[in-house]
């Protein structure tokens, strides 16, 4: 590489590491459009212990079925998975128990106004199908001798949108109750109508096209076949029925970070000064070559937060932190271990420095890939097995391995190459030096000197 | 101060992890033991095992007090700071007071409202009755301190566990599985001897900062969880390091005798000090900061992880490389043992070559583990009989009493 050269790669580094970062904080509006830039860092989504967000307190209403401690049980668990698959997945569902009345707390991070959260999880209500000869008025009240075959809270299972012959289609899913239950209602009103109530008032009438006995029902309707949002809406008013439990919404509010209001000051506070002391410790430890380490490092930090903010499962909480913190701690360790080699090589031989260099990148890679490889293991078993809250903590972590190794690898090498036909021969700008005399390496022999007999391996 | 650097550095130069193992390995035994005591003894005390242990309120549930109709001025900090006294004040007829976990303010419809939930202290509910209504008396009296409290001032409920369900076992199989996967990497990479060695390891590290946490009396919650799978990824890319090294010596050593395997450890564990140290510091010091500037949830993530770093470094340094070289050890001797089915040969004329057949054992291909048989050539075994015969030759040299393929 020639010195024109590095410099045009130095150059084009520092206006990347400009813009990245001018990016990442101002907000501006959009020339010619109505919307904002934001900058990427502060569009992060920040979990409930450290942005807050709003709680919904649901009432349980007492019912004749008994048993209704372990139904609650049942409810808090499917709310939680129902959160988890809307991608909320910091968000919290507690049982609450005062004077044998229980409640159900959602706490929901990154929403700022209170009424989404209903949005999201639907109003929880009472669901209700009655067999019908004819095709009610949507709106209609419920006939008071109904005969209700199907309860929500009771029968129904789930209830979510699946595509079908290139239309969505809304699919239940009935519990063993409600599949015997649905089948029975199916076959006496084959080819005629369910009603479907809700909170007493028809909310659609379904027609019956076959029986169906295995407790799952594919509703089609040309209202949504080409509209996911109708289809989803459907299908989220449904399953906010199918709770075990009958709920009332209760007080929505919202709530302050658990951690406290300024968790985020502090933790951008204390990233901070880690970081910058890493950058100085660097910068002494290693000189010139630290200060390669330490334009890389910018690179990743920088990569890393635009990652977190764009990726759609990063929800940061404090143990993301943690895991941003680890990986930054990994990112610094891959130089460290690199550098440590090249100190090595520079001392223990008469090599110049490009080769020093060379060989110390070429010498530490097995133990940095297996060092990252391992960490890695543990980052995707975690991201597929572990539950919703962990799942933010590996990919933050996932990330973070990927980008600690290829800016060790790739932009720490490259800057080195660069600074190298700038400067090639100076041992203080690289901190190097070569063994004193007395300093150097004994050639030692990891042989036992023991003496050995022929029979001595039995 | 020179004379004293040189003597550093003079022992540093000399330090031998292999010699200390005495020290070491009974280090960590030593603060299990003192876990142990810690637990039974705060739950012999309190009657409670799981807050003797740690177990937080994200996994127990607990109580949540509510506090309504505050004024939303600049002195609610303040004001909230105070009742957080008045409530861990409170002391039940044990002489336990509970420990407030999380403070959250709730704005919206109708004023500013302050919850405050701490974990139970006692498993009797009419003591948990008892306390909790012995904390809203002196909650309304600092609220109110002349004249009664407004109905509906303070109220509590009891909340179930916010973690969920199955966040610890979840994680459990998710660490079983790694562990499993990181095991089968670190055999391919490196040795069998070396991927138990890490393993160990790592088990180490869980125990260690466990019981550390115990006794540092820090309540383990569902961030705890994330902080211990930080510890484990971290710990073990440390010892791979060292590892690495130690594979590198290796190397041209490949099917010798007598390998010093715990010169070799210890060899790799000075050489990489410097960069065990610089690496575990430079994670520490974001993690540091944090503890000391955040407050006292923050602090209960943190201090783990701090704890957790130096048991990591620990094990890497002092624990995983004198495991690898016993093991190392006993599994060469293992190998010599089962090859040392045979004799060796006539040994006379070790400088003449000799030609011998393979021979078809299960460790064939282990360079330095079988030795050859006398005569073979005329009453071979049944199964070798039939194999082409010469194919293989075998060069035997005394240099390193090993045999190698030509």
């Amino acid at each position: 590489m020639n010195l024109k050269k590095s410099i045009v790669i130095l150059t084009v580094i520092a206006v990347f590491i400009i813009l990245m970062a001018v990016f990442a904080l101002v907000s501006f509006p959009i020339a010619g459009t109505v919307y904002d830039y934001h900058g990427y860092a502060k569009t992060i989504k920040l979990g409930l212990d450290l942005s807050g967000g709003v709680s919904a307190v649901f009432n349980v209403q007492e019912d004749e079925y008994g048993d209704l401690e372990t139904r609650v049980d049942g409810t808090v668990t499917s709310l939680q998975e129902l959160l988890v698959s809307e991608g909320y997945t910091e968000a919290t569902v507690t049982k609450t128990s005062s004077g044998g009345n229980f409640a159900i707390r959602v706490e929901v991070p990154d929403v700022d106004n209170a009424e989404d959260v209903l949005d999201l999880i639907g109003r929880p209500a009472k669901l209700q199908f009655v067999g019908s000869s004819s095709q009610g008025q949507n709106g209609s009240a419920i006939p008071t001798d109904a005969d209700v075959a199907i309860e929500g809270s009771r029968h129904l299972e789930s209830a979510y949108v699946s595509m079908q012959n290139g239309d969505f289609v809304v699919v239940l899913n009935f519990n063993d109750a409600g599949a015997e239950a649905f089948a029975d209602l199916t076959s006496e009103f084959l080819n005629q109508y369910i009603n479907i109530y809700i909170n007493g008032s028809l909310f659609s009438s379904v027609q019956v096209q076959s029986e169906i006995t295995n407790g799952s029902a594919v509703i089609t309707s040309e209202n949504w076949a080409d509209d996911y949002n109708a289809a989803s809406e459907f299908a989220t008013q449904l399953q906010a029925g199918a709770f075990g439990v009958q709920l009332s919404v209760g007080e929505v509010r919202n709530i302050s970070p658990t951690l406290g209001d300024d968790a985020v000051r502090v933790a951008l506070i204390a990233g901070a000064i880690g970081v910058g002391l890493i950058f100085i410790f660097m910068a002494v430890m290693y000189r010139g070559l630290g200060l390669a380490a330490d334009i890389a490092l910018a690179v990743y930090i920088l990569l890393l937060v635009w990652f977190c903010s764009v990726l759609p499962w990063v929800q940061l909480t404090l143990p993301g932190i943690a895991g941003l913190l680890l990986s930054i701690g990994m990112a610094v360790d891959a130089n460290i271990i690199i550098f440590e080699r090249i100190r090595d090589e520079y001392r223990h031989s008469m090599k110049p420095i490009p080769s020093a260099v060379k060989a110390g990148f070429k010498r530490s890679f097995a133990a940095i890939l297996d060092g990252n490889v391992t960490t890695l293991i543990g980052a995707v078993v975690l991201w597929i097995i572990g539950s919703a809250s962990i799942v933010g903590f590996a990919v933050t972590l996932f990330i973070g391995i990927i980008l600690s190794m290829f800016t060790a690898l790739v932009v720490t090498r490259l800057l080195i190459k660069c600074f190298l036909p700038i400067n090639s021969t100076s041992e203080k700008f690289y901190g190097l030096r070569r063994a004193k005399e007395g300093e150097i390496k004994e050639e030692q022999s990891f042989i036992k000197t023991a003496p050995v007999k022929g029979g001595e391996v039995k | 101060m020179k004379a004293a650097a040189t003597t550093f550095l003079d022992r540093y130069s000399k330090l031998r992890v292999s010699k200390l193992t005495k020290f070491t390995f009974l280090l960590p035994l030593i603060i299990v033991l003192i876990a142990v005591a810690v637990i039974v003894g705060v739950g012999e005390t309190t009657g409670n095992y799981t807050s003797a242990v740690g177990i937080g309120i994200d996994f127990q549930g607990g109580t949540m007090l509510t506090v309504n109709n505050l004024a939303n001025n600049d002195e609610l900090d303040a004001k909230i700071d105070d009742l957080a006294d008045v409530i861990e004040g409170v002391r039940d007829e044990h002489g336990s007071s509970v420990t407030i976990s999380y403070t959250q303010t709730l704005s919206g419809s109708g004023g500013i409202s302050v919850t405050f939930r701490y974990q139970n202290v006692s498993g009797n509910d009419d003591e948990i009755t008892a306390l909790n209504d012995a904390i809203i008396t002196a909650v309304e009296n600092a609220l109110f301190p002349e004249g009664e409290a407004p109905d509906g001032t303070v109220t509590y409920e009891q909340i179930g566990a916010t973690a969920a369900q199955d966040l610890l076992s979840k994680a459990g199989i998710a660490l079983a599985v790694s562990t499993v996967l990181i095991l089968i990497y670190i055999i391919i990479r490196f040795t069998p001897t070396a991927a138990f060695a890490a393993v160990l390891a790592l088990i180490h590290d869980v125990i260690v900062m466990f019981a550390l946490t115990v006794i540092c009396r820090v309540q383990i919650n569902s961030s705890y969880v994330a902080a211990m799978i930080t510890i484990i990824a971290y710990s073990i890319n440390n010892t791979i390091i060292i590892f690495d090294r130690c594979r590198e010596y290796l190397k041209p050593m490949k099917g010798m005798r007598n390998i010093d395997y715990d010169a070799i450890g210890d060899t790799s564990v000075r050489e990489n000090m410097r960069r065990s140290v610089f690496t575990t510091a430079t994670t520490m010091i974001t993690v540091v900061f944090l503890a000391i500037l955040g407050s006292s949830s923050i602090r209960e993530f943190c201090v783990p992880i701090i704890l957790g770093l130096i048991a990591g470094l620990f094990s890497s340094v002092f624990l995983a490389t004198p495991m690898w070289a016993a093991f190392t050890r006993q599994w060469d001797k293992l190998k010599a043992k089962r090859a040392a089915t045979a004799t060796y040969g006539s040994g006379d004329d070790e400088d003449k070559e000799q030609v011998f057949a393979p021979v078809s054992k299960a460790d064939e291909d282990d360079d330095d583990g079988f030795a050859p048989k006398t005569s073979q050539k005329k009453q071979g075994e049944g199964a070798k009989q039939n194999k082409p015969k010469g194919k293989t030759i075998y060069k035997y040299s005394k240099k390193n009493t090993t045999f190698k393929k030509k």
